[in-house]
């Protein structure tokens, strides 16, 4: 599960729901990233507003790798230490850009609605 | 206990609720945790606050069952497949090893029948059930043996062939046999597949 933390906000999981996926392709589309390090990069990104789950995000990865998206392997962080980085195959690359499409073409119709609505 | 080993039970505890049917893939994952728990502490403050922001170890585990759902299934198939296969084979050759030339084909299918009813039962109803003491053990093969023998002698008598009692035993006793080479093979595989699931025997 994703959590958005912005202030005064109640946001409903089911919306959330899905995101996760979605989050994890656009991560990798850039460079390969270790699970801690895609946790992080989802709270700078948002400042601090999304907080993606560690106890979800993990699980996403094993699904995801199993179904093909993404491949894994150990190599030594900057930092030195060992750590598995997962990177997209070229499936996955194929996903990433056609859940981008679709995310901006939601966001853009609901934009358009939600303006409407209060025009 | 050190905060080292509060994270290694947690992961543990984890691993032990996932049921992944892979020893690399529970010690790949074990490890992917531990650090990334030793990642997250000094974020949080400690590897316990570390611990508690990932959340309820069944919560998480039951992520990873699901995400592990199809290679379990697969996994389960596999086994039930080897089972049936192994005791077909063990039991066709104990028919065509005693079995009377013409009688082969008949026993055969016998054979064939009980070892798929013993795999069906145990797949659906024996699983669930607890260990037997050993004299409801015997008391049950006891009962098969003369269950069988009994089969063996009406059906003949039925279709009116001379068949006496001791060669009715001998044929009950055979797919005993059968039955208890099929109950050996289905108590390895359960042993193999418990090893393969339990991640504490890695």
């Amino acid at each position: 599960m994703v959590y958005l933390a912005e202030q005064g906000m109640d946001y409903d999981r089911e919306f959330l729901t899905g995101t996760v996926g979605v989050l994890i392709l656009s991560f990798l589309v850039e460079r390969p990233m270790y699970g801690y390090e895609m946790l992080r990069e989802a709270e700078r990104r948002s400042a601090r507003a999304f907080q993606l789950k560690e106890g979800t995000l993990y699980p996403a990865l094993r699904q995801m790798e199993r179904a093909g998206l993404l491949r894994a392997s150990w190599r030594e962080s900057d930092a030195g230490r060992p750590r598995k980085y997962y990177s997209l195959t070229p499936k996955g690359r194929r996903r990433a850009e056609s859940k981008r499409r679709q995310w901006n073409a939601i966001s853009v119709a609901m934009r358009t609605i939600l303006e409407g609505s209060h025009g | 206990m050190a905060e080292r080993d509060r994270a290694e039970a947690f992961v543990e505890e984890v691993l032990a609720r996932a049921r992944i049917p892979s020893r690399r893939g529970r010690e790949d994952l074990r490890r992917e945790l531990l650090t990334h728990l030793e990642d997250a502490a000094p974020a949080h403050g400690s590897i316990d606050a570390a611990i508690a922001e990932f959340g309820s170890a069944e919560e998480v585990a039951a992520r990873f069952r699901r995400a592990y759902r199809a290679q379990r299934l697969l996994a389960h198939a596999l086994r039930i497949a080897a089972v049936l296969t192994a005791s077909i084979v063990v039991a066709l050759g104990i028919e065509l090893a005693v079995s009377r030339p013409g009688a082969f084909r008949n026993m055969a299918v016998l054979a064939s029948l009980i070892v798929l009813v013993l795999v069906l039962w145990h797949e659906l109803v024996g699983r669930r059930l607890h260990q037997p003491t050993a004299a409801a053990r015997t008391g049950r093969w006891l009962a098969a043996f003369l269950a069988l023998a009994a089969w063996e002698y009406g059906v003949h008598h039925h279709a009116g062939i001379p068949f006496g009692v001791l060669r009715a035993a001998a044929a009950g006793g055979v797919l005993v046999t059968v039955a208890a080479s099929t109950a050996i093979i289905i108590a390895s595989a359960d042993r193999a597949f418990t090893t393969l699931l339990q991640p504490h025997e890695v």
